[in-house]
């Protein structure tokens, strides 16, 4: 007896746990999607979101520690075109892996993260943030 | 277990056929290799080969300074990164003898177990890949994208934190932290049952795991094995519980297990750990204290030996630290508990089918960053 | 119009089997093509995904983009592979599986929904004679049969690409389609028994009053199942797991040849939903639609039940995970067979039954 009601259940179990299995999967079928579709819709990057690096020039000291923390070494200081201040950070956004150990680091807060995060070239040295780009990596965004 | 592989292809046994499971197979995860000989549909060896993406993490751990390497260790594993930067930080403390503030550790408590469930909403994710209902995969990337969107609010990357720094953490929650946190918890609470639906009560699902059998108790702790492998066997070791760290010990939770070690068991013990974990975070925004999230520290440490182990949501993450003094550690050690579990496939898949294969590899949940390092 | 053709006897049936031939043809092709897109976005939505969006007004016309995509790429062959089989196998599925939908009422489908215009051209019904799918007397039995040759083609598919994975694909296909041949004949002969007749057209008039399903449950379940494996469909996909044999028996193939196959595998599929609402859910029986549609409520209702049965298919594979060959084989011959021909010993003991109560005759 006992070993038809082992069966029974058994045999209870499999086709309860299909149905329970196939309504599952046609739940979804009549829910809200949580995706976006990627290139007409875009997401909100959260305040403290690490993309590309910018330095502001008013606040630079040149001082250099960010190039000296800098865990890849893509940051290099190079003298500044515009004379003030007399040193400037280069990054090499290739190398860089937005870690932020620059950002922490800098005594007077001149290097910081932006939002942007499309950044197209056609040539490697295009993701290459001269003086002239890392002072407006904005307009560098790909629209 | 190599000598009866090569026996087998210098013998020229037509009977058998060897396949390369990897480096580029739909359902390894990473470039990993798997030598299978089967016979007909049984496996009757397994040789694994490793080392596709060493990057050589050991090495740039002792060319960087101290403070510059855990940004480099959440790498190893891309998608439990919180827990290696947890381990280093915490062997590096355990030479200083830093004390850390306790609003950090709840922090870093918080981190963790969010790091846990997105971890294990990856290991749903691959496993229902690998035994072949992709609908499960698309579920676990949706709920691990959730805890993803609270981890990137907290530490500002959603894969690559750098969230740890000795003597604390990084940054002290933002504004509005609680209701997102409780907001995504909700979210994917709301979605474990389907998960349960879908396999541990799809009889399909069952019939696919329940018999394949990874190891028993004994011979999963000569194996090395540690995390939900070692306690889908059936014993109850948890380093959250058995060598408290951080604040662990004041938290209310369980330590789900297993049976008989299946395959099975291993999925029940996740979603039960997913369940656990909800509950401390929830815990843990309950209690966390007010005050400073991080202590100013040496920027590193005297000479020493540092040995720290937390557990990961693969098992026991370890790193063994030397340092001699200087701004570099000598020699950083890691162990990583998939490289303990994926070497011991061959032992497991002797006499198991082909099918089976893959089902194994979804139940380790082997991460080839932190085993190839 | 073509409502008078003085044509020979022998030739006016080469005319019209050939007419209903193509308009099978093309019917069964157009829903493969509903089918991959109904899959590809009910499976989606069941994924929490979008599913194809961009070709197109709700990605429509995705399919029609991958397949030019296919046919226009280099059909690459293997250089250890028999060159012609490999390229002759699958015209060989393609045709197999095509085979079926002359038989099944797709030409019945598509001349019955014209009848719709008759108001306006009256000349229209004359199409209603060119149904060639009710001359079929041993219709189901050839169904089989053409299935059955399914087996053989595939392992050689699998044996002429020359590559380990599809070796074990073709082998783990042709015992996979074999032993499920034979718990799917005892299910066919169940329904025969029920209706003492091997046509179609014959076995849905039968279910006037009732519908085999309620007769006969378990052989629809079982029914159910051996189709879902003999047409590789999840759960029973084992042969082209992708996850684990690469793509089985058809990993070597690209372009046109995939397609092909592909569109092989869909037909069977589709076949089989066509099948479930002709045997046991009463095929194009049904209320009539109101007013002018009154002609197009039998290809509607039959329409209805199979993109019913299509759908369900799409669901079970985004409910279920694959199952192991061996666990295959032993449910096969230790679970459906005797199922099978309980079954066949119930399907008996409920006909005299039906007959006394007169629901058929």
């Amino acid at each position: 007896m006992s070993r038809v009601r082992e069966i029974f259940n058994a045999v209870y179990r499999i086709i309860y746990g299909s149905l329970l299995a196939t309504y599952a999967a046609t739940k979804y079928l009549f829910l809200r999607r949580p995706t976006i579709e990627y290139p007409t819709q875009t997401i909100q990057f959260t305040e403290r979101y690490r993309g590309a690096l910018e330095v502001d020039d008013n606040l630079c000291v040149g001082c250099g520690i960010c190039a000296k923390v800098c865990p890849n070494t893509c940051i290099f200081m190079v003298p500044y075109e515009k004379g003030n201040p007399a040193m400037i950070p280069e990054i090499d956004l290739q190398h860089c892996m937005y870690c932020g150990l620059c950002v922490d680091y800098c005594p007077p807060g001149a290097i910081y993260h932006t939002h942007v995060v499309k950044i197209v070239g056609f040539k490697r040295s295009d993701l290459y943030l001269s003086q002239e780009k890392v002072t407006n990596v904005q307009e560098l965004e790909y629209k | 277990m190599v000598n009866d592989q090569q026996t087998s292809l210098e013998s020229k046994d037509i009977r058998t056929l060897t396949i390369n499971v990897g480096p580029q197979h739909p359902s390894t995860h990473g470039p990993m290799d798997i030598v299978v000989t089967i016979e007909g549909e049984t496996i009757i060896g397994a040789d694994v080969k490793l080392g596709y993406i060493h990057r050589g993490i050991e090495k740039l751990c002792e060319l960087r300074n101290f403070f510059q390497i855990p940004v480099y260790l959440n790498r190893l594993c891309y998608v439990s990164g919180m827990f290696w930067e947890y381990g280093f930080v915490k062997a590096v403390e355990e030479i200083m003898n830093q004390k850390v503030p306790e609003r950090a550790e709840w922090l870093r408590v918080i981190a963790c177990e969010l790091t846990r469930i997105a971890s294990h909403m990856i290991f749903f994710a691959s496993f229902g890949a690998d035994v072949g209902n992709l609908t499960l995969y698309s579920w676990g990337i949706r709920d691990r994208d959730r805890i993803i969107d609270v981890l990137e609010l907290l530490s500002g990357q959603r894969m690559t934190f750098g969230y740890f720094r000795v003597g604390g953490v990084r940054y002290d929650v933002p504004v509005g932290f609680e209701d997102n946190i409780e907001k995504s918890l909700r979210y994917v609470e709301s979605h474990l049952r389907d998960y349960e639906r879908l396999t541990v009560e799809n009889p399909v699902f069952i019939a696919r795991t329940e018999n394949i059998i990874l190891a028993d108790s004994s011979k999963a702790l000569e194996l090395g094995w540690t995390g939900p492998l070692l306690r889908a066997t059936g014993l109850k070791r948890d380093l959250r519980r058995d060598e408290p760290y951080a604040v662990y010990d004041t938290i209310d939770f369980e330590i789900p297990t297993g049976k008989r070690g299946s395959v099975l068991d291993t999925f029940y013990v996740r979603i039960e750990e997913v369940k656990e974990s909800i509950k401390i975070v929830r815990q843990a925004i309950k209690r966390i204290p007010s005050g400073p999230f991080q202590h100013r520290a040496l920027l590193y440490p005297p000479p020493g030996i540092g040995y720290a182990h937390v557990e990961d949501s693969r098992g026991e993450c370890g790193y063994m630290i030397v340092s001699d003094g200087s701004p570099k550690p000598y020699r950083v050690k890691i162990r990583s508990p998939a490289y303990v579990h994926v070497m011991s496939l061959p032992y497991i898949l002797k006499g198991l089918k082909l099918a089976d294969l893959y089902a194994v590899i979804g139940a380790i949940d082997p991460c080839l960053g932190e085993i190839d390092r | 119009m073509i409502t008078e053709l003085y044509l020979p006897p022998f030739l006016y049936d080469i005319f019209k089997s050939a007419v209903a031939t193509i308009i099978a043809i093309v019917f069964t092709l157009l829903n493969v093509i509903i089918f991959i897109y109904a899959e590809r976005k009910v499976w989606a939505r069941s994924m929490q995904r979008m599913g194809p969006t961009y070709v197109g007004k709700w990605g429509s016309l995705q399919l029609i983009a991958d397949l030019i995509k296919l046919l226009s790429k280099e059909i690459i062959v293997p250089s250890k592979a028999n060159r012609v089989a490999f390229l002759l196998l699958p015209i060989l599925v393609a045709i197999v599986s095509l085979m079926i939908a002359i038989i099944l009422p797709y030409d019945y489908v598509v001349f019955y929904t014209l009848q719709i215009f008759q108001p306006l051209i009256p000349s229209v019904s004359y199409l209603t004679k060119f149904v060639v799918s009710n001359s079929f007397t041993a219709g189901l039995f050839i169904i089989y049969v053409v299935l059955g040759l399914n087996p053989v083609l595939i392992l050689l598919t699998g044996w002429v690409s020359n590559n380990k994975y599809t070796v074990v694909g073709g082998f783990r296909a042709a015992a996979q389609l074999l032993s499920f041949e034979i718990p799917l004949l005892v299910v066919i002969a169940s329904v025969v028994v029920l209706t003492n007749s091997l046509n179609l057209y014959d076995i849905v008039n039968m279910q006037q009053k009732v519908w085999f399903v309620i007769v006969a449950p378990l052989a629809f379940i079982l029914f159910l199942i051996t189709t879902l494996a003999e047409g590789e469909r999840t759960p029973f996909d084992i042969p082209d797991a992708e996850s684990e044999i690469i793509a089985g028996w058809n990993t070597e193939y690209s372009a046109a040849p995939y397609a092909l196959l592909l569109m092989g595998m869909y037909a069977r599929a589709f076949f089989s939903a066509t099948l479930i609402a002709i045997l046991f859910f009463g095929g194009w029986l049904g209320p009539t639609l109101p007013g002018f549609l009154a002609p197009f409520s039998g290809p509607f209702w039959l329409m209805l039940k199979t993109y019913f049965f299509m759908i369900l298919f799409i669901v079970i594979r985004a409910a279920f995970p694959r199952y192991r060959i061996d666990q295959l084989l032993s449910l096969n011959w230790t679970k459906l067979l005797p199922l099978s021909i309980v079954n066949l010993i119930l399907v008996v003991i409920a006909k005299y039954i039906v007959l006394s109560l007169g629901l058929i005759s």
